[in-house]
């Protein structure tokens, strides 16, 4: 097995490099640094460094996922993915030549950047790895997402919805769902009017709820969920991480597992339609 | 070695196979026919796992692997590749070692004739070289199952019979293959068993030998219409027709030939020419799909 998927992450992977989408992307790498990183500064600082870097990694990985899952979505494969016991291997090649281009570009540009001599202390290094490695995974699995590669019906739509739904929750104040409860009351009276009293009063219940503290509880909810982005945010802006918030990256690395289960799910059970071209 | 039960495909309402069950045996060559749109396609891909049946079971029965090899209907390569890379890749997929994936891209070089042009480019091969590099692709680790999807699509006549020359020899050195295609004449000569599809079903299934055995027939032309003696034949026997000057003895009535020529001459007609005819897979195929 893993013969099979070390051939096709090292196929896919030097593939994308030397194609005209590897250029394309190593050249974006190089204005990114000449842009952010004046080539005739000194060290950068630290946090500078670690939080713009950090943001290019994620960014970067989630293009070159997409644009290598486009790659590997191709009627030329056919002959490869049938010689697999197992879907799941081509998956995984796709995920690791990904990961390694990615992290390929963005050590690049790391490099670059401390050009003029590094001047960070070994523990700075160690904080800034876990944290990198953990984004660009993250950021990997959710672009599988995103892709017509892994996409099986409305997958894509679901997952982006939810995502979306739940970015929405928190960064909403009360406001919305004072909104929606009037608009519950007012169904509740309507339905009261037309004799259906036990479902009108279940409902006025809920508005009541959803007025007085769902906001809260909906808020806490996503605050929680995104604890992983606020506690690395938090962390590189206080220029050290709290052992609470050096979990993060482990967490994140939880998120960035199940949502890999669910694209391993949804490319094994879904009918294989590469493209020609 | 592989069974089909009770399979449905469906791409939105359009139904692609429709409750089709079927049994390939170890070492057999199987036809698929049918129209455009009869379900070929999607049951290759079925069958190679590509695509997923919405009810109905499919069991391989491989003892080992790899099993299955696909030549898609219109194959495309990574371009950029030389032909022996490509047959390199195939070869560490089926997880070959280093001195078998010599020995089998040498060999498939070989049988296909592409050993002189190993290190060429895939994009510089002309349209009969991509041809053969999808016919040895389909050597490499010895899969039991090979899947050909119109293999000579789109080729002139000579590349045709190199593709029939070849699938002969794999069929002779024991491959189970299915093989879809509308080229008649080539499925004739490669294939043990035929199934004709249409609309996702079988509309028809049966040995080559015993298809084209079936409806063989003879005709003999008169030189005046033979409506008048049509009672006569049909009682002589079912199997014996007129249409015009001319009357139609099926296989079953072939004994009664003789009788039935001296029956024409008592009676005024001159036998102008008597023909034995086997029917065609064009004749079997145009009268299950009309």
């Amino acid at each position: 097995m893993m013969q099979r998927i070390w051939t096709l992450t090292r196929y896919f992977s030097h593939r994308f490099i030397f194609s005209l989408n590897g250029i394309i992307y190593a050249v974006l790498a190089l204005a990114f640094w000449f842009l952010f990183f004046d080539p005739r500064q000194g060290s950068p600082d630290f946090d500078h460094y670690f939080f713009i870097l950090s943001g290019f990694g994620a960014g970067i990985t989630f293009l070159v996922t997409l644009t290598l899952a486009g790659q590997v979505n191709r009627s030329e494969h056919f002959p490869f993915l049938v010689r697999l016991p197992s879907r799941v291997e081509y998956l995984t090649a796709v995920f690791l030549a990904s990961l390694w281009v990615s992290i390929l570009l963005q050590g690049l540009t790391a490099v670059l950047t401390l050009y003029n001599g590094p001047d960070f202390a070994a523990g700075q290094w160690a904080q800034l790895i876990p944290v990198w490695i953990s984004l660009d995974i993250f950021a990997v699995t959710i672009a599988l997402h995103a892709s017509d590669f892994i996409t099986d019906k409305w997958s894509r739509v679901y997952f982006y919805g939810i995502v979306a739904v739940l970015l929405s929750i928190n960064g909403t104040e009360n406001a919305p769902y004072a909104w929606l409860s009037q608009k519950l009351i007012s169904f509740s009276r309507t339905l009261s009017n037309n004799g259906m009293g036990s479902v009108s009063g279940s409902i006025n219940k809920f508005a009541a709820w959803m007025n007085s503290s769902a906001g809260d509880t909906l808020h806490k909810f996503t605050a929680l969920i995104f604890w992983p982005f606020t506690a690395i945010a938090n962390g590189i802006a206080a220029h050290h991480f709290t052992p609470k918030q050096a979990l993060a990256p482990a967490i994140l690395l939880l998120y960035a597992i199940a949502f890999y289960l669910l694209a391993t799910d949804l490319w094994a059970n879904k009918d294989v339609e590469f493209i020609d071209g | 070695m592989i069974e089909l039960k009770n399979v449905s495909k469906s791409y939105y309402k359009v139904k692609a196979i429709d409750r089709l069950s079927l049994t390939v045996q170890e070492g057999e060559v199987l036809g698929i026919l049918g129209p455009n749109g009869a379900g070929k396609t999607t049951l290759l891909k079925m069958i190679a796992g590509l695509v997923q049946p919405d009810n109905g079971r499919i069991s391989p029965f491989f003892a080992t692997w790899p099993t299955i090899a696909y030549k898609p209907e219109r194959q495309l390569f990574p371009n950029h590749l030389r032909i022996k890379s490509y047959l390199e890749m195939i070869a560490k997929l089926s997880n070959l070692n280093r001195a078998q994936t010599e020995k089998e891209v040498t060999q498939a070089l070989a049988w296909t004739g592409l050993s002189d042009a190993a290190s060429k480019k895939i994009k510089h091969s002309s349209k009969g070289m991509r041809q053969r590099l999808g016919l040895a692709q389909l050597l490499i680790g010895r899969p039991q199952l090979l899947l050909l999807d119109e293999p000579s699509n789109g080729l002139d006549p000579t590349g045709q019979a190199d593709i029939v020359r070849r699938v002969k020899q794999l069929q002779a050195a024991g491959r189970t293959i299915l093989i879809s295609s509308h080229q008649l004449h080539e499925m004739t000569e490669v294939c043990t068993r035929l199934i004709i599809l249409k609309n996702g079903r079988i509309r028809y299934q049966n040995s080559m030998q015993a298809a084209l055995n079936v409806t063989a027939h003879v005709l003999i032309h008169t030189d005046k219409k033979t409506a008048n003696m049509a009672a006569f034949f049909a009682q002589m026997h079912p199997d014996i027709s007129t249409d015009g000057k001319t009357v139609r003895l099926g296989e079953r009535a072939f004994p009664l030939r003789r009788q039935m020529m001296m029956q024409l001459l008592r009676n005024g007609y001159d036998i102008l020419r008597v023909e034995h005819k086997t029917a065609t897979l064009a004749d079997i195929y145009a009268e299950v799909v009309r």
